[in-house]
């Protein structure tokens, strides 16, 4: 089943082409459910939806590499990554050469990017495209004082 | 805009988080309310706010005071 209608696929679709400036790198971490329960430990069971979900939004752009990983099969890319829960995907920018920056892993989401979160999907993946980011300039400054490793999350839709 | 910001400069990482999805990860920071944002594993900040006030925030946590620019 298709996620997104044929009308609003061409609303995203426009979109991705006015605002992708430049190839991104999306790489999705999702596994299929292992069907174990284990008390205190999330066992999301959205990774099959967020490959097809993602699917669907990469075949709206030629800008959009997507890579899916299985963190079960493959921990040490998960590990490379940072990557702490699945479903996760993982935004970013490619250099001029075609080939990711180094950086990885700045840029995450975790959880089925549907609802509301796709919209941050679609302004993650524009921001990441930008040449320059989208903030204030007194941000940017502000920003720059800031030496140390910096790990910010955000918490989104009510528990 | 935690992504914007991860964007802008290298040190910084952002996640966001599906508190639904992740309960028992979102309940080890005491996510009560979203959106809540959460700096290195334990400044909070609660709520939505204006760009200029979240990177304040964002500051305050990494120990420097977003009003002395020196």
């Amino acid at each position: 089943m298709a996620f997104l209608r044929p009308a609003d696929a061409e609303r995203v679709r426009q979109r991705l082409a006015n605002d992708l400036h430049s190839d991104v790198d999306v790489i999705l971490f999702a596994a299929p459910p292992s069907g174990l329960f284990i008390p205190g430990r999330d066992e999301s069971t959205t990774g099959k939806q967020a490959v097809a979900l993602l699917t669907e939004v990469a075949e709206l752009s030629d800008r959009i590499h997507l890579r899916v990983v299985n963190p079960r099969t493959d921990p040490a890319t998960a590990t490379e990554y940072g990557i702490e829960l699945d479903p996760a995907v993982v935004i970013e920018k490619r250099d001029g050469e075609g080939a990711p920056k180094a950086d990885a892993g700045r840029v995450r989401m975790y959880g089925l990017p549907s609802g509301y979160e796709f919209m941050t999907l679609l302004d993650a993946m524009s921001a990441a495209s930008r040449p320059t980011p989208a903030l204030l300039p007194e941000t940017i400054e502000a920003l720059a004082r800031i030496s140390e490793p910096l790990h910010i999350q955000v918490f989104v839709t009510p528990t | 805009m935690a992504h914007q910001f991860a964007l802008a400069h290298p040190v910084i990482s952002a996640d966001v988080v599906s508190a639904a999805e992740f309960q028992a990860y979102s309940s080890r920071f005491a996510v009560q309310a979203v959106p809540k944002t959460v700096v290195n594993g334990r400044k909070d900040i609660v709520g939505g706010m204006p760009e200029r006030m979240f990177v304040a925030e964002v500051l305050r946590a990494a120990g420097i005071d977003p009003d002395n620019a020196s």
